[in-house]
């Protein structure tokens, strides 16, 4: 091999809070070849991404921070380097894509102009017009259509994924040679993150540029790394070929993620067959929650959804976001009046009640939100969350007061006597944990779970997703689980209900979603997930999606779905499709022209 | 029952110290915090302890006219033989009392306001913001002068015409933080539980957005104090209490000839209003660096 083109040899980094020290790097060695893309993996906290700020010089000055080691780009020492030699080698010789696209834009200066102004900088001959068209072509390079019609444009006017491809432009402007990626995919929906990561895999063969991808997702990194390093507390555990790391991982760390991952293409273990007779617990009718959003009009978000759940069974509901699957959920719990519908709790219309027999129906039903850090009173002590329910039920003492609350942070696995502690000493998934020991204090049927896990990390997400199986064993709960990603919901649903603009596209058992799937919207999900088998990488067929999800402000009349499908025909945009049962399927899908396909997915494979 | 108490010990010293206990501390860690805390707990404490503090009655004719500060008179006496020490401990109380007076009304008032405006939104948002901005308008200082010219003087008339009017900021900063707090998703998740809004209010939404509001309570005293001050010192204070304002009025015929007299009433005015802006400023910047 020859020279590395990036080599970081015992890098350390530590912070130095008022009165503390943090090692957060703690003696990292990556190296980085000409032309070859490393994976850096590991969850939050491992210090993946502070190892790449120090690789850039981008930490800010001792003493409040002080790296040692060494990292040698192209042979020369960045630790050693003078700010003036930094600002030159950072845009040009590396390129940066971070995570948020909403924020790394300044969201005062046109778009086109900032691009043009990455290339300007490093090259001071240029005219503005001449970085302008640079930038212009840049853009077209990102698969941005037509950037010429959207020179006046400013990122707010953009969504995440046309953002993400402006960072990117940016980042190859100047033909780096080194492309480092901070989760760049992180934010963005599975169809959205598929054509990103196209993109990424095309620029950074055009350039030849060698890549660090910093993700916590393996998926991305079985799909673009050629090796991978594996993070874990400031330390590299594990450094690997992508391919022997996902056949053979030797760190038991990389093992944990491996395994805690939820995957399409393992077999799932069946759900538990609920005891018969399974009564019907909740059902939406035909429900519509739309909303005024000031100078737009109206926000289509729910559009005439009906949904059953089974005592004792899971109904997933996926969907990217914007589809309307929280305002869903929201309405369930009245947390937002419907325009119109009705939601029957055990045959009782919850929709119409009001005072004394909302409060008393709303018992039975309860909700875990998706941010254990907004979902907890940071001013209440965890004791006094899982007592509140009770309390304001009027039962806390009927019900064993203290005893009570300590039984229900038990059954959720956390010490009862840390019911004194305030929110904040608490870690995510512990936090998770008490707001479902809240949700379950007052015995309810229905569990609404609305992303329960999303922002967790994946070994922690797979300890709560125990969790919430055995719950719903012991308890005979009912859920509605709600998320984004498809393998996690496959996981845990006896039903799943696919949502794109409002509506649901499809539903059925989970068998025939997953590995039947007739709705070309679902079909594309499907592919889009990226699996994580190095092994398999291009023997998969995607279903690329072109374009983004309209805005349900003004949805496409007909089918909403036919503005991105490849299968659309003129009576698409005619008729509504109605959510039945068609010729050749199985199960319910709202498509004039269903079909079952391979989707080529790793699903499909396994059968 | 001595279970319950060795139960209750245990949770105790499993308690961690609160969250205000180290919002304090983080305040106080500060210089301009220390120093803040320290003047304002010394303003508080002298105009509690004014009775047993004081050596002499403030009124009193104690000793020779204009006397430099001595061992006797530390800080020297008046044209009269009025002990002035004395006579600024006297000081500190009354401008504690209307301080405090003062506090109490604007913390009520404006939290009332704040929550309600907040939280209803709507046609009762748009009422109380607009008599907010009615009171807001207001011109404090001369709205005292007219109730003290047609009523006489008085501190509860004071504390009365300082409080209806100094309210509104409070309110305005309540309300942004209930506004900003109404949507969080705990806040929702109380209203799932079926919580009543007057719990939702008072349990879940108060505690959140009193911090800030109190932080800002600190200028809002400060500026009562001087307005207390300055009444006083024209002369339209209450002439049967001692006030750092009317204490600084007399000084000025003797200000040639009795230094004393003008410093340290003023001096006292200066580390009162400068305690609590540095102790407000302090517990601001603490405020900002939470999570």
């Amino acid at each position: 091999m020859s020279r590395p083109l990036l080599s970081v040899r015992g890098l350390v980094v530590e912070f130095r809070p008022r009165g503390g020290v943090v090692r957060a790097v703690d003696g990292v060695d990556l190296e980085v070849a000409t032309g070859e893309t490393l994976g850096v993996v590991g969850e939050s906290g491992s210090g993946k991404t502070v190892t790449m700020l120090a690789t850039l010089g981008l930490l800010p000055p001792p003493p409040y921070c002080t790296v040692t080691g060494e990292v040698l780009l192209s042979g020369r020492n960045v630790l050693a380097m003078s700010r003036r030699e930094l600002r030159d080698i950072r845009g040009r010789e590396v390129g940066m894509v971070f995570q948020d696209p909403m924020t790394s834009l300044h969201p005062s200066l046109r778009v086109v102009d900032q691009v043009a102004e990455a290339i300007l900088v490093h090259d001071r001959r240029l005219s503005r017009a001449q970085a302008r068209t640079r930038a212009l072509e840049q853009l077209e390079r990102v698969g941005v259509a037509h950037p010429a019609r959207r020179l006046r444009d400013y990122p707010h006017q953009w969504s995440g994924g046309m953002r993400q491809r402006a960072m990117l432009a940016m980042a190859i402007s100047n033909a780096p040679a080194l492309l480092v990626a901070d989760e760049p995919t992180t934010a963005l929906d599975v169809t959205i993150q598929a054509q990103i990561l196209d993109v990424l895999r095309t620029a950074r063969d055009e350039l030849g540029a060698s890549t660090v991808l910093i993700t916590h997702d393996l998926g991305v990194v079985a799909e673009l790394a050629d090796r991978v390093s594996v993070m874990q507390a400031g330390r590299v555990v594990e450094a690997a070929g992508v391919r022997q790391l996902f056949a053979a991982p030797e760190h038991r760390h990389t093992v944990t993620l491996l395994t805690a991952l939820p995957r399409l293409d393992r077999p799932v273990p069946a759900r538990p067959v609920a005891p018969l007779p399974r009564p019907e617990v909740l059902r939406t009718e035909d429900l519509v929650t739309h909303y005024p959003s000031p100078g737009r009009g109206v926000v289509h978000a729910v559009d005439g959804v009906s949904l059953t759940l089974a005592a004792g069974q899971t109904l997933g509901l996926v969907g990217e976001s914007g589809c309307g699957k929280s305002t869903l959920a929201r309405t369930v719990l009245r947390l937002v009046e419907p325009t119109s519908g009705r939601v029957l709790l055990r045959g009782e219309d919850l929709t119409a009640a009001t005072g004394r027999r909302l409060r008393r129906l709303r018992r039975s039903l309860s909700m875990v939100f998706q941010d254990p850090y907004a979902s907890l009173n940071p001013r209440m002590t965890i004791g006094e969350i899982v007592a509140q329910p009770l309390r304001i039920a009027g039962c806390y003492r009927s019900s064993g007061g203290q005893a009570r609350v300590a039984e229900l942070l038990d059954l959720v696995g956390l010490d009862p006597h840390t019911s004194g502690r305030l929110p904040a000493e608490f870690s995510g998934g512990q936090r998770q944990r008490i707001a479902i020991a809240r949700a379950l204090a007052l015995n309810p049927g229905v569990l609404v779970l609305d992303e329960p896990v999303s922002s967790l990390d994946v070994s922690i997400q797979a300890q709560v997703m125990t969790l919430l199986d055995r719950l719903q064993r012991e308890l005979g709960l009912a859920y509605l689980f709600i998320a984004h990603d498809l393998a996690l919901v496959r996981q845990i649903s006896d039903r799943v209900a696919v949502m794109y603009l409002g509506v649901i596209v499809e539903t059925g058992t989970r068998e025939q979603v997953y590995e039947r799937p007739v709705h070309p919207y679902t079909q594309s999900l499907l592919s889009a997930v990226p699996a994580p088998d190095p092994a398999r990488r291009g023997a998969r067929k995607r279903i690329p999606l072109t374009g983004e999800v309209p805005d349900p402000v003004a949805p496409p009349a007909g089918c909403r779905f036919r503005t991105r499908c490849w299968k659309a025909r003129d009576d698409c945009s005619q008729v509504v499709p109605e959510l039945v049962v068609r010729n050749g399927t199985d199960h319910p899908s709202a498509c004039l022209y269903p079909e079952r396909l391979d989707v080529q997915t790793a699903v499909g494979k396994l059968r | 029952m001595s279970a319950t108490a060795e139960l209750a010990a245990v949770r105790l010293a499993a308690t961690p110290p609160g969250r205000r206990a180290r919002l304090f501390a983080r305040a106080i860690r500060t210089p301009g915090g220390l120093v803040g805390i320290v003047t304002v707990l010394a303003w508080i404490l002298v105009g509690v302890a004014a009775p047993l503090l004081a050596p002499y009655d403030p009124f009193a004719i104690e000793g020779p006219a204009l006397a430099a500060p001595s061992a006797a008179y530390p800080f020297g006496t008046d044209d009269l033989g009025r002990d002035l020490l004395s006579g600024v401990i006297w000081g500190a109380r009354t401008s504690l009392i209307v301080a405090a007076g003062v506090a109490v009304l604007v913390v009520v008032i404006g939290s009332a306001v704040g929550l309600l405006s907040g939280y209803r939104g709507g046609w009762v948002d748009d009422a109380l913001m607009r008599s907010t901005e009615a009171f807001q308008v207001l011109p404090r200082f001369f709205l005292a002068l007219v109730v003290i010219a047609f009523f006489g003087p008085g501190l509860d008339k004071l504390v009365l015409v300082l409080g209806v009017t100094s309210w509104p900021l409070l309110a305005r900063v309540v309300r942004a933080e209930v506004l900003a707090l109404r949507s969080r998703e705990f806040v929702e998740a109380a209203r799932v539980q079926g919580a009543t809004w007057n719990r939702i209010l008072l349990r879940e939404i108060l505690p959140n957005a009193l911090p800030p509001a109190i932080a800002l309570l600190g200028l809002v005293v400060a500026q009562v104090i001087l307005i207390e001050a300055s009444l006083g010192f024209l002369g339209l204070g209450d002439p049967n209490v001692t006030s750092w304002g009317a204490l600084a009025s007399e000084a000025q015929r003797f200000l040639r000839v009795a230094w004393w007299l003008s410093l340290f009433p003023g001096l006292a005015i200066l580390l009162a209003v400068l305690g609590l802006n540095l102790l407000g400023d302090a517990v601001t910047d603490a405020l900002s660096g939470r999570r």
